[in-house]
Protein backbone atom coordinates (compact mmCIF):
# COMPACT_ATOMS: atom_id res chain seq x y z
CA UNK A 1 0.00 0.00 0.00
CA UNK A 2 1.13 3.41 -0.76
CA UNK A 3 1.66 6.11 2.21
CA UNK A 4 -0.91 7.84 1.09
CA UNK A 5 -3.33 5.35 1.44
CA UNK A 6 -2.11 4.07 4.51
CA UNK A 7 -2.19 7.70 5.83
CA UNK A 8 -5.91 8.33 4.64
CA UNK A 9 -6.72 4.71 6.59
CA UNK A 10 -4.90 5.82 9.74
CA UNK A 11 -6.34 9.19 9.86
CA UNK A 12 -10.26 7.83 9.38
CA UNK A 13 -9.57 4.78 11.89
CA UNK A 14 -8.10 7.02 13.81
CA UNK A 15 -11.20 9.24 13.70
CA UNK A 16 -13.45 6.59 14.72
CA UNK A 17 -12.15 4.86 17.60
CA UNK A 18 -9.80 7.33 18.54
CA UNK A 19 -11.64 7.85 21.88
CA UNK A 20 -11.99 4.94 22.89
CA UNK A 21 -8.11 4.11 22.58
CA UNK A 22 -7.24 6.87 24.49
CA UNK A 23 -9.71 5.71 27.32
CA UNK A 24 -8.01 2.25 26.88
CA UNK A 25 -4.29 3.83 27.43
CA UNK A 26 -5.94 5.67 30.32
CA UNK A 27 -7.58 3.06 32.29
CA UNK A 28 -4.44 0.94 31.53
CA UNK A 29 -2.54 3.23 33.17
CA UNK A 30 -4.82 3.28 35.96
CA UNK A 31 -4.56 -0.01 36.38
CA UNK A 32 -0.62 -0.06 36.50
CA UNK A 33 -0.76 2.71 39.18
CA UNK A 34 -3.19 1.60 41.37
CA UNK A 35 -2.11 -1.53 43.86
CA UNK A 36 -2.98 -4.81 42.77
CA UNK A 37 -3.33 -6.00 46.48
CA UNK A 38 -5.43 -2.94 47.74
CA UNK A 39 -7.60 -3.23 44.72
CA UNK A 40 -8.60 -6.81 45.87
CA UNK A 41 -9.16 -5.85 49.16
CA UNK A 42 -6.75 -8.51 49.95
CA UNK A 43 -5.62 -5.93 53.73
CA UNK A 44 -9.60 -5.31 54.07
CA UNK A 45 -10.25 -8.94 55.13
CA UNK A 46 -9.33 -12.51 56.15
CA UNK A 47 -10.58 -15.68 57.47
CA UNK A 48 -10.91 -15.92 61.30
CA UNK A 49 -8.79 -18.22 63.30
CA UNK A 50 -9.90 -21.66 62.48
CA UNK A 51 -11.55 -23.94 65.22
CA UNK A 52 -11.05 -27.37 65.69
CA UNK A 53 -13.70 -29.89 66.06
CA UNK A 54 -13.79 -31.87 69.22
CA UNK A 55 -14.07 -35.57 69.73
CA UNK A 56 -17.27 -35.08 72.31
CA UNK A 57 -18.49 -32.76 70.16
CA UNK A 58 -22.60 -33.95 69.58
CA UNK A 59 -23.22 -33.84 65.58
CA UNK A 60 -26.10 -35.29 64.15
CA UNK A 61 -25.04 -37.88 61.33
CA UNK A 62 -24.96 -36.98 57.29
CA UNK A 63 -27.57 -39.71 56.86
CA UNK A 64 -29.86 -38.48 59.06
CA UNK A 65 -29.14 -34.63 57.03
CA UNK A 66 -28.87 -36.03 53.63
CA UNK A 67 -32.82 -38.22 54.03
CA UNK A 68 -34.20 -34.73 54.21
CA UNK A 69 -33.37 -34.29 50.68
CA UNK A 70 -34.41 -35.71 47.46
CA UNK A 71 -32.35 -39.30 46.51
CA UNK A 72 -30.45 -37.78 43.65
CA UNK A 73 -30.58 -33.83 45.59
CA UNK A 74 -27.66 -33.47 47.52
CA UNK A 75 -23.44 -33.02 46.06
CA UNK A 76 -21.88 -32.11 48.93
CA UNK A 77 -22.24 -31.76 52.59
CA UNK A 78 -19.53 -30.13 54.10
CA UNK A 79 -19.40 -29.66 58.22
CA UNK A 80 -17.69 -26.34 59.42
CA UNK A 81 -17.91 -23.87 62.01
CA UNK A 82 -20.02 -20.57 61.12
CA UNK A 83 -20.08 -17.83 63.69
CA UNK A 84 -19.59 -19.37 66.84
CA UNK A 85 -21.14 -22.93 66.35
CA UNK A 86 -20.84 -26.20 64.01
CA UNK A 87 -22.71 -26.14 60.49
CA UNK A 88 -23.42 -28.27 57.54
CA UNK A 89 -23.77 -26.37 54.47
CA UNK A 90 -25.65 -28.68 51.83
CA UNK A 91 -25.09 -28.49 48.28
CA UNK A 92 -27.93 -29.83 46.21
CA UNK A 93 -29.63 -29.15 42.94
CA UNK A 94 -31.78 -26.51 44.55
CA UNK A 95 -28.94 -24.52 45.67
CA UNK A 96 -27.07 -24.19 49.20
CA UNK A 97 -28.62 -24.55 52.62
CA UNK A 98 -27.18 -24.25 55.99
CA UNK A 99 -28.29 -26.64 58.94
CA UNK A 100 -26.89 -26.84 62.40
CA UNK A 101 -24.83 -29.48 63.03
CA UNK A 102 -26.49 -30.18 66.09
CA UNK A 103 -30.01 -30.92 65.78
CA UNK A 104 -30.21 -30.74 61.83
CA UNK A 105 -32.26 -27.75 61.51
CA UNK A 106 -32.26 -25.29 58.88
CA UNK A 107 -31.50 -22.07 59.18
CA UNK A 108 -30.69 -18.81 57.30
CA UNK A 109 -28.17 -16.02 57.40
CA UNK A 110 -29.87 -13.55 59.33
CA UNK A 111 -28.70 -9.89 60.34
CA UNK A 112 -26.75 -11.56 63.63
CA UNK A 113 -24.98 -13.86 61.71
CA UNK A 114 -24.04 -11.32 59.24
CA UNK A 115 -22.75 -9.06 61.59
CA UNK A 116 -20.85 -11.66 64.10
CA UNK A 117 -19.38 -12.61 60.53
CA UNK A 118 -18.66 -9.21 59.34
CA UNK A 119 -16.66 -8.41 62.62
CA UNK A 120 -14.85 -11.61 63.09
CA UNK A 121 -13.05 -10.97 59.17
CA UNK A 122 -12.63 -7.23 58.99
CA UNK A 123 -8.89 -6.56 59.49
CA UNK A 124 -9.06 -2.74 58.84
CA UNK A 125 -9.65 -0.49 61.97
CA UNK A 126 -12.89 1.02 61.11
CA UNK A 127 -16.51 0.60 63.24
CA UNK A 128 -19.31 -1.39 61.39
CA UNK A 129 -21.57 1.35 60.45
CA UNK A 130 -24.47 -0.45 58.51
CA UNK A 131 -25.73 -3.89 57.79
CA UNK A 132 -27.62 -4.06 54.51
CA UNK A 133 -29.34 -6.83 53.01
CA UNK A 134 -29.30 -7.16 49.07
CA UNK A 135 -31.75 -10.08 47.51
CA UNK A 136 -30.14 -9.45 43.93
CA UNK A 137 -26.80 -9.12 42.31
CA UNK A 138 -25.26 -6.05 43.05
CA UNK A 139 -22.62 -4.07 41.08
CA UNK A 140 -20.63 -4.77 43.74
CA UNK A 141 -21.08 -8.34 44.57
CA UNK A 142 -21.43 -9.68 40.63
CA UNK A 143 -23.14 -12.93 39.86
CA UNK A 144 -23.03 -13.81 43.72
CA UNK A 145 -26.39 -14.40 44.65
CA UNK A 146 -28.57 -12.66 47.42
CA UNK A 147 -25.71 -10.78 50.30
CA UNK A 148 -25.52 -9.49 53.48
CA UNK A 149 -23.70 -5.79 52.47
CA UNK A 150 -21.26 -4.85 56.14
CA UNK A 151 -19.88 -1.24 55.88
CA UNK A 152 -17.45 0.13 57.31
CA UNK A 153 -16.47 4.00 58.13
CA UNK A 154 -12.43 3.69 57.49
CA UNK A 155 -11.07 5.85 54.85
CA UNK A 156 -11.94 3.21 52.29
CA UNK A 157 -15.67 3.11 52.76
CA UNK A 158 -14.80 -0.79 53.07
CA UNK A 159 -17.80 -2.77 52.47
CA UNK A 160 -17.51 -6.70 53.64
CA UNK A 161 -19.80 -8.97 51.33
CA UNK A 162 -21.15 -12.71 52.92
CA UNK A 163 -23.48 -14.71 51.28
CA UNK A 164 -26.62 -14.89 52.25
CA UNK A 165 -26.91 -18.69 51.29
CA UNK A 166 -23.62 -20.09 53.76
CA UNK A 167 -22.52 -17.06 54.74
CA UNK A 168 -19.16 -17.47 52.28
CA UNK A 169 -17.22 -13.96 52.25
CA UNK A 170 -17.85 -12.62 48.75
CA UNK A 171 -15.97 -9.69 48.26
CA UNK A 172 -13.98 -7.50 50.48
CA UNK A 173 -14.67 -4.11 48.60
CA UNK A 174 -12.73 -0.86 49.20
CA UNK A 175 -12.46 2.97 47.32
CA UNK A 176 -9.41 1.24 45.23
CA UNK A 177 -11.45 -1.12 44.10
CA UNK A 178 -14.42 1.10 43.01
CA UNK A 179 -11.98 3.33 41.26
CA UNK A 180 -10.67 0.21 39.65
CA UNK A 181 -13.87 -1.09 38.50
CA UNK A 182 -15.27 2.40 36.89
CA UNK A 183 -12.05 2.40 34.81
CA UNK A 184 -12.53 -1.28 34.28
CA UNK A 185 -15.84 -0.72 32.67
CA UNK A 186 -14.07 1.74 30.45
CA UNK A 187 -12.11 -0.73 29.09
CA UNK A 188 -14.07 -3.81 28.98
CA UNK A 189 -16.56 -1.47 27.32
CA UNK A 190 -19.38 -3.75 29.09
CA UNK A 191 -21.36 0.09 30.71
CA UNK A 192 -24.14 -2.81 32.04
CA UNK A 193 -22.04 -5.58 34.06
CA UNK A 194 -18.69 -4.29 33.45
CA UNK A 195 -17.14 -8.02 33.33
CA UNK A 196 -18.05 -9.56 29.79
CA UNK A 197 -15.43 -8.31 27.82
CA UNK A 198 -16.52 -10.69 24.94
CA UNK A 199 -19.61 -8.03 23.91
CA UNK A 200 -20.54 -7.14 20.60
CA UNK A 201 -19.18 -3.63 21.03
CA UNK A 202 -15.78 -4.13 22.12
CA UNK A 203 -14.97 -6.92 19.32
CA UNK A 204 -15.92 -4.58 16.73
CA UNK A 205 -13.88 -0.86 18.21
CA UNK A 206 -10.69 -4.16 19.10
CA UNK A 207 -11.22 -4.59 15.16
CA UNK A 208 -11.09 -1.09 13.61
CA UNK A 209 -8.75 -0.53 16.26
CA UNK A 210 -6.28 -3.24 14.83
CA UNK A 211 -6.45 -1.53 11.82
CA UNK A 212 -5.36 1.44 13.38
CA UNK A 213 -2.28 -0.07 14.75
CA UNK A 214 -1.25 -2.62 11.38
CA UNK A 215 -1.10 0.80 9.76
CA UNK A 216 0.41 2.91 11.97
CA UNK A 217 2.67 -0.20 12.52
CA UNK A 218 3.21 0.08 8.31
CA UNK A 219 3.37 3.90 8.21
CA UNK A 220 6.18 3.89 10.40
CA UNK A 221 7.96 1.53 8.51
CA UNK A 222 7.87 3.18 5.33
CA UNK A 223 8.28 6.88 6.72
CA UNK A 224 11.40 5.68 8.86
CA UNK A 225 12.86 2.66 6.50
CA UNK A 226 12.18 3.91 2.95
CA UNK A 227 12.96 7.60 2.66
CA UNK A 228 16.74 7.45 1.64
CA UNK A 229 15.71 5.14 -1.21
CA UNK A 230 12.78 7.72 -2.10
CA UNK A 231 15.91 10.83 -1.94
CA UNK A 232 16.12 12.87 -4.84
CA UNK A 233 19.29 11.59 -6.77
CA UNK A 234 20.86 14.73 -6.94
CA UNK A 235 20.23 14.79 -2.54
CA UNK A 236 22.11 11.17 -2.47
CA UNK A 237 25.08 12.82 -3.95
CA UNK A 238 25.48 15.54 -1.78
CA UNK A 239 25.32 13.23 1.05
CA UNK A 240 27.79 11.13 0.37
CA UNK B 1 7.84 25.42 13.60
CA UNK B 2 4.16 25.35 12.88
CA UNK B 3 1.97 23.33 15.55
CA UNK B 4 0.87 20.84 12.61
CA UNK B 5 4.32 19.48 12.13
CA UNK B 6 5.40 19.75 15.48
CA UNK B 7 2.30 17.54 16.10
CA UNK B 8 3.21 15.22 13.65
CA UNK B 9 6.86 15.02 14.21
CA UNK B 10 5.78 14.19 17.83
CA UNK B 11 3.14 11.32 16.73
CA UNK B 12 5.68 9.97 14.58
CA UNK B 13 8.56 9.84 17.00
CA UNK B 14 6.21 8.73 19.93
CA UNK B 15 4.90 6.15 17.48
CA UNK B 16 8.46 5.08 16.49
CA UNK B 17 9.00 4.30 20.23
CA UNK B 18 5.87 2.16 21.94
CA UNK B 19 4.21 1.96 18.31
CA UNK B 20 5.35 -1.94 18.55
CA UNK B 21 3.99 -2.15 22.04
CA UNK B 22 0.97 -0.36 20.46
CA UNK B 23 0.18 -3.12 18.24
CA UNK B 24 1.23 -5.94 21.01
CA UNK B 25 -1.87 -4.44 23.11
CA UNK B 26 -4.34 -3.50 20.37
CA UNK B 27 -3.59 -7.35 18.78
CA UNK B 28 -3.31 -8.88 22.67
CA UNK B 29 -6.77 -7.43 23.51
CA UNK B 30 -8.41 -8.18 20.12
CA UNK B 31 -7.45 -12.25 21.36
CA UNK B 32 -8.74 -11.62 24.57
CA UNK B 33 -12.12 -10.23 23.72
CA UNK B 34 -12.75 -11.95 20.50
CA UNK B 35 -12.33 -15.61 22.39
CA UNK B 36 -15.10 -16.40 24.20
CA UNK B 37 -13.83 -16.54 27.88
CA UNK B 38 -16.10 -19.44 28.90
CA UNK B 39 -14.21 -21.65 26.42
CA UNK B 40 -10.58 -19.94 27.83
CA UNK B 41 -11.51 -21.71 30.89
CA UNK B 42 -12.22 -24.56 29.55
CA UNK B 43 -15.72 -24.84 30.78
CA UNK B 44 -16.60 -27.23 27.60
CA UNK B 45 -14.00 -29.76 28.24
CA UNK B 46 -15.18 -30.87 31.43
CA UNK B 47 -18.13 -32.62 33.00
CA UNK B 48 -18.96 -34.59 36.17
CA UNK B 49 -18.10 -31.44 38.40
CA UNK B 50 -20.82 -32.15 40.67
CA UNK B 51 -21.62 -35.83 41.30
CA UNK B 52 -24.81 -37.20 43.55
CA UNK B 53 -24.11 -38.45 46.94
CA UNK B 54 -25.27 -41.73 47.49
CA UNK B 55 -24.27 -43.16 51.19
CA UNK B 56 -23.53 -46.90 51.28
CA UNK B 57 -25.46 -49.08 53.64
CA UNK B 58 -23.10 -48.95 56.28
CA UNK B 59 -21.18 -45.10 55.98
CA UNK B 60 -18.47 -44.51 58.31
CA UNK B 61 -20.34 -41.95 61.15
CA UNK B 62 -18.98 -38.68 61.55
CA UNK B 63 -18.66 -39.62 65.56
CA UNK B 64 -16.28 -42.44 64.28
CA UNK B 65 -13.95 -39.85 62.59
CA UNK B 66 -14.29 -37.26 65.31
CA UNK B 67 -12.92 -39.97 67.87
CA UNK B 68 -10.01 -41.16 65.33
CA UNK B 69 -8.58 -37.99 63.92
CA UNK B 70 -7.40 -34.44 66.25
CA UNK B 71 -7.42 -30.98 64.77
CA UNK B 72 -10.30 -31.29 62.96
CA UNK B 73 -11.53 -27.87 61.17
CA UNK B 74 -14.18 -29.19 58.56
CA UNK B 75 -15.38 -32.34 56.86
CA UNK B 76 -16.63 -33.22 53.39
CA UNK B 77 -18.66 -35.40 52.84
CA UNK B 78 -18.90 -35.77 48.72
CA UNK B 79 -18.49 -38.39 45.59
CA UNK B 80 -15.65 -39.11 43.35
CA UNK B 81 -16.96 -39.16 39.62
CA UNK B 82 -15.49 -42.29 38.35
CA UNK B 83 -17.05 -45.27 40.40
CA UNK B 84 -19.32 -42.75 42.43
CA UNK B 85 -17.62 -43.73 45.56
CA UNK B 86 -18.47 -41.90 49.05
CA UNK B 87 -16.01 -40.49 50.10
CA UNK B 88 -14.95 -37.97 53.52
CA UNK B 89 -12.45 -35.45 52.87
CA UNK B 90 -11.02 -34.48 56.24
CA UNK B 91 -8.87 -30.75 56.36
CA UNK B 92 -6.76 -30.41 59.94
CA UNK B 93 -4.18 -27.98 60.48
CA UNK B 94 -1.38 -30.56 58.69
CA UNK B 95 -3.53 -30.78 55.04
CA UNK B 96 -6.46 -32.98 53.42
CA UNK B 97 -6.83 -36.69 54.08
CA UNK B 98 -9.54 -38.37 51.97
CA UNK B 99 -11.23 -41.56 53.83
CA UNK B 100 -13.39 -44.28 52.21
CA UNK B 101 -17.22 -43.38 53.49
CA UNK B 102 -17.88 -47.00 53.42
CA UNK B 103 -14.88 -48.80 54.69
CA UNK B 104 -13.11 -46.07 56.56
CA UNK B 105 -9.78 -46.51 54.56
CA UNK B 106 -7.27 -43.44 54.11
CA UNK B 107 -6.90 -43.46 50.14
CA UNK B 108 -5.46 -40.47 49.76
CA UNK B 109 -2.91 -40.03 48.40
CA UNK B 110 -4.41 -41.43 45.34
CA UNK B 111 -2.45 -43.80 43.01
CA UNK B 112 -1.52 -42.54 39.19
CA UNK B 113 -3.81 -45.24 37.92
CA UNK B 114 -7.07 -43.77 40.12
CA UNK B 115 -6.07 -40.46 38.89
CA UNK B 116 -6.27 -41.22 35.33
CA UNK B 117 -9.74 -42.59 36.23
CA UNK B 118 -10.53 -39.50 37.54
CA UNK B 119 -9.06 -37.47 34.89
CA UNK B 120 -11.54 -39.87 32.04
CA UNK B 121 -14.43 -38.72 34.19
CA UNK B 122 -13.98 -35.53 34.40
CA UNK B 123 -12.65 -34.88 30.48
CA UNK B 124 -15.37 -34.45 28.32
CA UNK B 125 -13.29 -34.24 24.99
CA UNK B 126 -12.84 -36.63 22.48
CA UNK B 127 -9.47 -38.21 23.41
CA UNK B 128 -7.14 -40.11 25.37
CA UNK B 129 -5.25 -39.59 28.38
CA UNK B 130 -1.43 -39.47 27.20
CA UNK B 131 0.55 -39.57 30.41
CA UNK B 132 0.33 -38.86 33.75
CA UNK B 133 3.37 -36.87 36.29
CA UNK B 134 3.11 -35.98 39.64
CA UNK B 135 3.98 -32.16 40.48
CA UNK B 136 5.35 -32.91 44.75
CA UNK B 137 7.15 -29.35 45.36
CA UNK B 138 6.73 -26.02 43.78
CA UNK B 139 9.81 -26.14 41.77
CA UNK B 140 8.33 -28.81 39.71
CA UNK B 141 5.27 -26.50 39.08
CA UNK B 142 4.89 -25.00 35.89
CA UNK B 143 4.46 -21.83 35.13
CA UNK B 144 0.24 -22.21 34.09
CA UNK B 145 -0.38 -23.18 37.72
CA UNK B 146 1.56 -20.88 39.52
CA UNK B 147 -0.98 -20.49 41.92
CA UNK B 148 -2.47 -24.01 43.24
CA UNK B 149 -0.71 -25.31 45.51
CA UNK B 150 1.29 -29.20 45.27
CA UNK B 151 1.24 -31.81 45.59
CA UNK B 152 -0.37 -31.57 42.11
CA UNK B 153 -1.35 -34.54 39.39
CA UNK B 154 -1.22 -33.43 35.82
CA UNK B 155 -3.38 -35.17 33.10
CA UNK B 156 -2.31 -34.83 29.42
CA UNK B 157 -5.03 -35.78 26.84
CA UNK B 158 -3.80 -36.55 22.99
CA UNK B 159 -6.40 -34.05 21.78
CA UNK B 160 -5.58 -31.28 19.08
CA UNK B 161 -6.59 -28.62 22.06
CA UNK B 162 -3.61 -30.36 23.82
CA UNK B 163 -5.85 -30.35 27.05
CA UNK B 164 -4.17 -30.66 30.38
CA UNK B 165 -5.89 -31.45 32.97
CA UNK B 166 -4.51 -30.57 36.91
CA UNK B 167 -5.89 -33.10 40.06
CA UNK B 168 -5.69 -33.08 43.99
CA UNK B 169 -4.12 -36.43 44.77
CA UNK B 170 -5.41 -35.39 48.55
CA UNK B 171 -8.72 -35.11 46.80
CA UNK B 172 -9.39 -36.01 43.70
CA UNK B 173 -10.89 -33.31 42.35
CA UNK B 174 -10.11 -31.32 39.12
CA UNK B 175 -8.04 -28.28 40.03
CA UNK B 176 -7.79 -26.90 36.96
CA UNK B 177 -7.78 -27.14 33.28
CA UNK B 178 -5.25 -25.90 30.35
CA UNK B 179 -5.24 -25.96 27.12
CA UNK B 180 -3.97 -24.78 23.45
CA UNK B 181 -6.31 -21.55 23.50
CA UNK B 182 -5.82 -20.72 27.36
CA UNK B 183 -1.78 -21.10 26.95
CA UNK B 184 -1.65 -18.66 23.87
CA UNK B 185 -4.47 -16.19 26.18
CA UNK B 186 -1.93 -16.32 29.37
CA UNK B 187 0.93 -15.64 26.26
CA UNK B 188 -0.59 -12.47 25.18
CA UNK B 189 -1.66 -11.75 29.02
CA UNK B 190 2.45 -11.32 29.52
CA UNK B 191 2.31 -9.36 26.81
CA UNK B 192 -0.69 -7.20 27.37
CA UNK B 193 0.66 -6.39 30.92
CA UNK B 194 4.48 -6.62 30.06
CA UNK B 195 5.03 -8.90 33.18
CA UNK B 196 7.48 -11.73 30.92
CA UNK B 197 8.30 -13.39 33.88
CA UNK B 198 5.31 -14.26 36.01
CA UNK B 199 3.15 -13.04 33.81
CA UNK B 200 0.62 -11.12 36.84
CA UNK B 201 2.30 -8.23 38.43
CA UNK B 202 0.20 -5.66 36.58
CA UNK B 203 1.93 -2.83 38.70
CA UNK B 204 5.27 -3.15 37.24
CA UNK B 205 7.33 0.27 36.18
CA UNK B 206 7.60 -1.15 32.77
CA UNK B 207 4.28 -1.29 32.13
CA UNK B 208 3.80 2.50 33.68
CA UNK B 209 6.11 3.80 31.26
CA UNK B 210 4.97 2.44 28.55
CA UNK B 211 1.36 3.27 29.37
CA UNK B 212 2.44 6.63 29.73
CA UNK B 213 4.51 6.65 26.45
CA UNK B 214 1.53 5.42 24.87
CA UNK B 215 -1.09 7.63 26.43
CA UNK B 216 1.65 10.92 25.05
CA UNK B 217 1.47 8.98 21.34
CA UNK B 218 -2.48 8.49 21.02
CA UNK B 219 -2.91 12.31 22.34
CA UNK B 220 -0.02 13.58 19.55
CA UNK B 221 -2.49 12.08 16.83
CA UNK B 222 -5.28 13.49 18.22
CA UNK B 223 -3.66 16.89 18.23
CA UNK B 224 -2.37 15.94 14.71
CA UNK B 225 -5.87 14.79 13.85
CA UNK B 226 -6.96 19.00 13.96
CA UNK B 227 -4.53 19.91 11.28
CA UNK B 228 -4.26 16.45 9.07
CA UNK B 229 -8.20 16.64 8.09
CA UNK B 230 -7.61 20.21 7.48
CA UNK B 231 -9.97 22.16 9.64
CA UNK B 232 -7.28 25.02 10.53
CA UNK B 233 -6.94 24.99 6.61
CA UNK B 234 -10.30 25.80 5.66
CA UNK B 235 -10.76 28.23 7.83
CA UNK B 236 -7.50 30.39 6.66
CA UNK B 237 -8.58 30.15 2.73
CA UNK B 238 -11.84 31.28 4.22
CA UNK B 239 -10.36 34.44 6.00
CA UNK B 240 -8.23 35.66 2.95
CA UNK B 241 -10.22 38.19 0.80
Amino acid sequence: MKIPTLRALHKWTGLIVGVQLLLWTVSGLVFALLDHDRVAGAELAAAPAAATLGADEPLVEPAAVLAGYGEDAVRELGLRRLGGRWVYRVAYEGGVELRDARDGSAFAVDQALARGLALSHYRGDGRLSHIRYHAAPTLETRGAGASWQAEFDDPQSTSLYFSAQDGALIAARGDSWRLFDVFWMLHTMDYAGRDDFNNPVVILVAFVALWIGLTGTLLLIRVFWRRPAAMPLSEQGRQS
Amino acid sequence: MKPGRISRAAHKWLGLVVGLQLLVWIASGFYMVAVDLDFIHGDSLVRNLDTVVQLPPQTVSIEALQRQWTGIREIRLRALPDDGAAVYEIVTHAGIELIDAAAGRRISPLPQPRVIALARAYYAGGGEPRRALLIATEAERPLEVQNRPPPLWRVDFDDWLETTLYLSPDTGRLVTRRHRFWRWFDFLWALHIMDYRNRTDVNNGLLVGASILGLAAISAGFWLTWYSFGFFRRRATKAAP
